[in-house]
C-alpha cells in the first residue's frame, strides 16, 4: 500500500463535496418542481391532506439550502488556513449550519453531516474536545433522519411531495435520490478506510525517522565527548608549554642567579647585590609573565570586558543555543573585583545555568546579583524539576571548592525548582586575595 | 481581539441596527394580502359580496395610511379550498384569509394558520364577547382562527299545520318525543285516498339525530357508533321514517305546506323567509322557527356553522395582519354590518343584542311569529362544539354515504359495527 498518500484522501474528500453537492441541488430540486407539479395539476388540496407540516416556500427551501451548503464550505475552506484561532469555533458552526441544511431539506437528506465529519478529520489541527465534537455530530446524525426528525421539528416529508407523480416518475426520482444518499455514504466510508491507512503509514514513517534520529543522536554524543577530550589534552598541553616558557624559564634563570650569589656574597657583596638586583627583576619580570599567561587562561567571555559585559554575553550565547529564557540583575555597578575572583564567580554562574538546562530542563532562570552589608550575594533561581535530593556530583563539589577560595558559602535547595545562594564575605574576601 | 474582527463586529452589529429600522419603519407602505370568496358561505344567494370587507379596508386605511390590500375577486366558494391550497403549496399562502369549515383541521394541523393564543393572552382579548361553540370553530388545541360568520341550524314549523290538527306550537325546550307524538299525530291522509298525504317532517336526517341525542361518535383516532345511546338514536331516526311508510319527503311537500317540521339554517330562514321565497308569495301558510329538539339529558342540540378568518403563520407583517383580522371579527360596526349585507348571525353576543338587529331581525319577517333575537341568543349560546382533527371532514363524508345507503336499505341496525370497523380502518 505504498502507493496510498494523502492525495487520495484528499480527492476522496472532493468527491463527497461533489456528491454533497449534487444531492442538495438535487434534493432541494424535487421540493420546487413537485410542488410546480402539484399546482399546475390541482394536487394542491389533496396535497395539503396529505402533508403533515407545510411552512417554508419551495423557493426558500432551494435558496436557503444551497446558500447554507456554500457557507458550509467556505467555513471548510477558512478552516484550512494556518494557525487559525478560531478553527475550533467554526467546527460548531459547521456542524449547526448543517443541521439547520438538514432542517431546510425537511430531513431528506442528512449525508451532510458525513461530509463535515470527513472534514473534521481531514483538518484536525487546532481542533480541541475531538470526542466532544464526534460525539455531537454523530448524536445529530441518529436523530436527523426523518422519522426521528419529524418528531421533534414539525416538517413535509419528500414522499408527500412526490406522491402526486405517475408511479414510474416517483420510484425514478426517490431511487435517484436514494442511489446518490448511499453513494455519499460509500464514498464517506472509502475515505475513512484511505485516511486510517494514510494515518499508519505515517505513524510507521515517523517511528523509523525517529530511530535514525536517535542514532544520529548517539554518534552525535560520542563525538562531542570525543572532541571535549582532545579540547582538554589541547588545553593542559598550553597550560605546561606555557608554565615551562614562563616560570620553567624565569626559575631557571633565578635559581642560577642566587647560586651565583651565594658565591659571590663573600667575595664582592656588592656584586652580589647588583646581582641580586638583577634577580629581583627577573622575578618582577616573571611575576609579569605568570600574570599574562593567567590572563590568557581567562574565560573567554571575560577576555577584555567587566564582569557584567561577560555575564550578559555569555547569557545571550546560551539563550540563542537553548530555550532557557535568562533575567539577569545586576546590582554590583560600583563593586571591582579581582580578575580571579570574577572568573570563579563567572564560573559559578555558567555552572550554575548549565545545570539547570541539563538536569533541571528549566526553561526560566532568574539570576540575582547584590551585596548586603557585610556580604555579597548570588542568588539564582530556576523553573525547574529540581530533585528530591541533592547529589553533590563532580560540578556541585567544583562549586563549593571554588567559593571556599574567596572564603564564602554556597548552598542549594530545592523546592519550587533549583535555587543556588552563594555568600561571599567583603572583609575576609578581600583579606585573602 | 484584533482590529479587523473589531471591524467586522462593528459593521455587523450596524447593518443589524438599519435592518431593524427599515423592518420597523412606521411608515413604510405595506401591503396585505387577503384571501376571500365570493358569495355567501352558506350557499344562499347573497349580491353583496365584498362590501364588508371593503368597508372594512376603507375603515383600516384610515387608520393605518400606509397599509394597501389587494384581494383577487371572483374566486367562487366552491374553487376556493382549491385556490386556496394551491396558494399555500406555492408558498405564496395570502397574509389574511378566510377559512372554510372544511379547511380548517388541515390549515391549522400543518401549521399554515397562525397560532393566535400568544396575540390573545397578551392584548388580554376578552374572549367571551363570542359565542363559546363559534370561537371554539376556529380551535384546534390553540386557537387558529376567528369566528367571522356563523349560522345554525333552527326547527321551521308550520304553524298553519299544527294549529289545523289542534296541536299547540312546542316551546323552544321541547324533547325528539315531542317531536316524534307530533309527526306522528300530523302523518296521516287528509282527502281519504289511501296515500299519505301530510307529513311530520323533511330533511331530518342522522347527524341531525345525533345532536339531538348530543353524540360526537368521531375522535381522532376512533369513532364510536357501536354506543348503546347512538344505536337508540338510530332506532329513533327508524322509527320517525316508518311513520311515513318510507315514502320519501320532499321539499315541494314542504313547499305546498304538506309538511309540518323541517330543519333550516339561520342563513335560508334569513334568504328564504319563508324558505323558499316563493312559498310566501304562492302559498299562505305561516311558520316560525324554535331551537333543534332536546332528549331530558341533553338540551345542547343545535349545530353551527362557522366562517373563519385566520392568518398565515408565514405573513411578514404579523401586527398589521392580527390588528385587521381583530377589525374584521370584533369590530362591532363591521360585524353589524356583515349581519346587514350577508345572511348568516354574527359570532359577537353584542351585535346579536343589539338594537339595530333586532331590527333587522324583525324587518325580515313579513309572516307570523319571527325569530325574537333573545331565542336566538338563547339558540346561540347552547350550540354543539365539533371534533377537530385533520380527517374529520373526510371521514364524516364516508360516514355519511355509509349510513344514508344502510338507513335507506333499512339495515342500520345490524350495519353499525360494519361501519364503524370501516369508518376506523380510514382513520387509522
Amino acid at each position: 500500500m505504498n502507493h496510498l498518500t494523502k492525495e487520495y484522501v484528499t480527492k476522496l474528500k472532493d468527491s463527497l463535496l461533489f456528491i454533497n453537492a449534487v444531492v442538495i441541488i438535487y434534493n432541494a430540486s424535487l421540493f420546487l418542481l413537485s410542488t410546480k407539479y402539484i399546482s399546475v395539476h390541482y394536487y394542491a388540496r389533496d396535497f395539503l391532506n396529505k402533508v403533515s407540516y407545510i411552512t417554508r416556500t419551495p423557493q426558500n427551501i432551494f435558496f436557503e439550502s444551497i446558500f447554507l451548503f456554500i457557507i458550509i464550505v467556505l467555513l471548510m475552506k477558512l478552516r484550512e488556513k494556518d494557525n487559525l484561532k478560531m478553527a475550533n469555533g467554526l467546527v460548531y458552526i459547521e456542524i449547526i449550519l448543517s443541521f439547520l441544511l438538514i432542517i431546510r431539506l425537511n430531513g431528506s437528506y442528512n449525508g451532510i453531516l458525513l461530509f463535515v465529519f470527513a472534514d473534521l478529520l481531514y483538518n484536525m489541527r487546532n481542533i480541541k474536545h475531538m470526542a466532544l465534537l464526534l460525539l455531537m455530530a454523530f448524536g445529530l446524525l441518529l436523530i436527523s433522519d426523518f422519522n426521528i426528525l419529524s418528531n421533534i421539528i414539525h416538517m413535509p416529508s419528500i414522499e408527500s411531495y412526490l406522491s402526486f407523480y405517475p408511479n414510474s416518475s416517483r420510484t425514478f426520482m426517490l431511487f435517484a435520490k436514494n442511489i446518490l444518499a448511499s453513494l455519499n455514504v460509500v464514498v464517506f466510508i472509502l475515505y475513512l478506510i484511505c485516511q486510517v491507512l494514510v494515518q499508519q503509514e505515517e505513524t510507521k514513517k515517523i517511528s523509523k525517522e525517529l530511530q535514525l534520529a536517535s542514532k544520529v543522536n548517539d554518534e552525535l554524543k560520542t563525538y562531542s565527548a570525543l572532541s571535549e577530550k582532545m579540547a582538554e589534552d589541547k588545553e593542559r598541553k598550553r597550560i605546561s608549554r606555557e608554565i615551562h616558557d614562563t616560570l620553567g624559564h624565569a626559575l631557571t634563570g633565578i635559581s642560577a642567579g642566587i647560586d651565583a650569589c651565594i658565591t659571590l656574597i663573600d667575595i664582592d657583596p656588592q656584586k652580589s647585590k647588583e646581582q641580586l638586583l638583577v634577580i629581583s627583576n627577573v622575578v618582577r619580570e616573571s611575576i609579569k609573565d605568570v600574570r599574562r599567561s593567567l590572563y590568557k587562561l581567562r574565560p573567554g567571555a571575560l577576555d577584555q570586558r567587566t564582569l557584567k559585559d561577560g555575564l550578559i554575553k555569555m547569557i545571550e550565547e546560551f539563550q540563542s543555543v537553548s530555550h532557557l529564557n535568562v533575567d539577569l540583575y545586576y546590582e554590583w555597578e560600583n563593586v571591582d573585583f579581582e580578575n580571579t575572583k570574577e572568573d570563579i564567580i563567572f564560573r559559578i554562574i555558567q555552572e550554575t545555568m548549565t545545570n539547570a538546562l541539563r538536569h533541571g530542563h528549566a526553561s526560566h532562570i532568574e539570576i540575582h546579583l547584590f551585596d548586603e552589608e557585610e556580604k555579597y550575594m548570588i542568588i539564582m533561581q530556576d523553573n525547574g524539576s529540581g530533585c528530591k535530593e541533592i547529589h553533590y556530583g563532580y560540578g556541585l563539589k567544583q562549586m563549593h571548592e571554588r567559593v571556599a577560595i574567596l572564603n564564602g558559602t554556597i548552598h542549594f535547595y530545592s523546592e519550587e525548582g533549583f535555587r543556588t545562594v552563594v555568600e561571599i564575605p567583603k572583609i575576609g574576601g578581600k583579606k585573602d586575595d | 481581539m484584533t482590529r479587523i474582527k473589531k471591524g467586522i463586529l462593528t459593521l455587523v452589529s450596524l447593518s443589524l441596527v438599519l435592518i431593524y429600522c427599515l423592518i420597523n419603519d412606521p411608515s413604510r407602505d405595506i401591503t396585505l394580502t387577503l384571501g376571500l370568496y365570493v358569495g355567501s358561505s352558506w350557499d344562499v344567494p347573497n349580491g353583496e359580496s365584498y362590501q364588508v370587507i371593503d368597508q372594512a379596508i376603507k375603515k383600516f386605511e384610515k387608520k393605518y395610511p400606509n397599509v394597501h390590500f389587494e384581494y383577487k375577486s371572483g374566486i367562487i366558494k366552491d374553487d376556493y379550498s382549491s385556490w386556496l391550497a394551491n396558494e399555500i403549496t406555492k408558498g405564496t399562502t395570502p397574509d389574511v384569509f378566510m377559512v372554510l369549515p372544511d379547511d380548517f383541521n388541515t390549515l391549522s394541523s400543518i401549521g399554515i394558520l397562525k397560532n393566535l393564543d400568544r396575540l390573545i393572552k397578551e392584548e388580554r382579548i376578552d374572549t367571551s364577547l363570542f359565542y363559546q361553540s363559534a370561537l371554539f370553530a376556529g380551535n384546534n388545541g390553540s386557537q387558529y382562527a376567528l369566528p367571522y360568520e356563523i349560522n345554525p341550524t333552527i326547527m321551521c314549523i308550520n304553524h298553519d299545520l299544527l294549529t289545523k290538527e289542534g296541536i299547540a306550537i312546542p316551546s323552544s325546550n321541547w324533547t325528539i318525543d315531542d317531536f316524534y307524538n307530533i309527526s306522528n299525530q300530523v302523518t296521516k291522509d287528509t282527502n281519504n285516498d289511501g296515500v299519505i298525504d301530510q307529513y311530520g317532517y323533511y330533511g331530518f336526517d342522522w347527524q341531525d339525530v345525533l345532536d339531538c341525542y348530543g353524540l360526537q361518535v368521531f375522535k381522532e383516532d376512533n369513532c364510536h357508533l357501536d354506543k348503546k345511546e347512538v344505536k337508540e338514536a338510530f332506532l329513533y331516526l327508524t322509527k320517525l321514517k316508518a311513520l311515513s311508510n318510507d315514502y320519501q319527503v320532499s321539499s315541494e311537500d314542504f313547499d305546498q305546506g304538506k309538511v309540518a317540521f323541517c330543519p333550516l339554517t339561520f342563513a335560508q330562514y334569513r334568504t328564504y323567509q319563508p324558505y323558499p321565497y316563493r312559498i310566501s308569495k304562492y302559498t299562505s301558510f305561516k311558520w316560525s322557527c324554535i331551537s333543534m329538539p332536546g332528549t331530558k339529558s341533553n338540551t345542547i342540540t343545535t349545530h353551527l356553522d362557522t366562517s373563519l378568518i385566520g392568518m398565515s403563520s408565514q405573513t411578514k407583517h404579523q401586527e398589521i395582519a392580527w390588528e385587521f383580522l381583530k377589525m374584521l371579527t370584533m369590530d362591532g360596526d363591521i360585524q353589524q354590518s356583515l349581519l346587514d349585507n350577508s345572511k348568516g348571525a354574527s359570532p359577537l353576543k353584542k351585535v346579536m343584542l343589539s338594537k339595530k338587529t333586532k331590527e333587522i331581525l324583525v324587518k325580515d319577517t313579513v309572516s307570523y311569529a319571527s325569530l325574537d333575537s333573545d331565542v336566538l341568543n338563547r339558540i346561540l349560546e347552547n350550540t354543539l362544539v365539533e371534533p377537530k382533527f385533520k380527517e374529520y371532514e373526510n371521514i364524516l363524508e364516508k360516514a355519511d354515504y355509509l349510513i344514508n345507503q344502510s338507513i335507506d336499505q333499512g339495515t342500520i341496525d345490524n350495519d353499525l359495527n360494519k361501519i364503524q370497523k370501516k369508518l376506523e380502518n380510514e382513520l387509522k
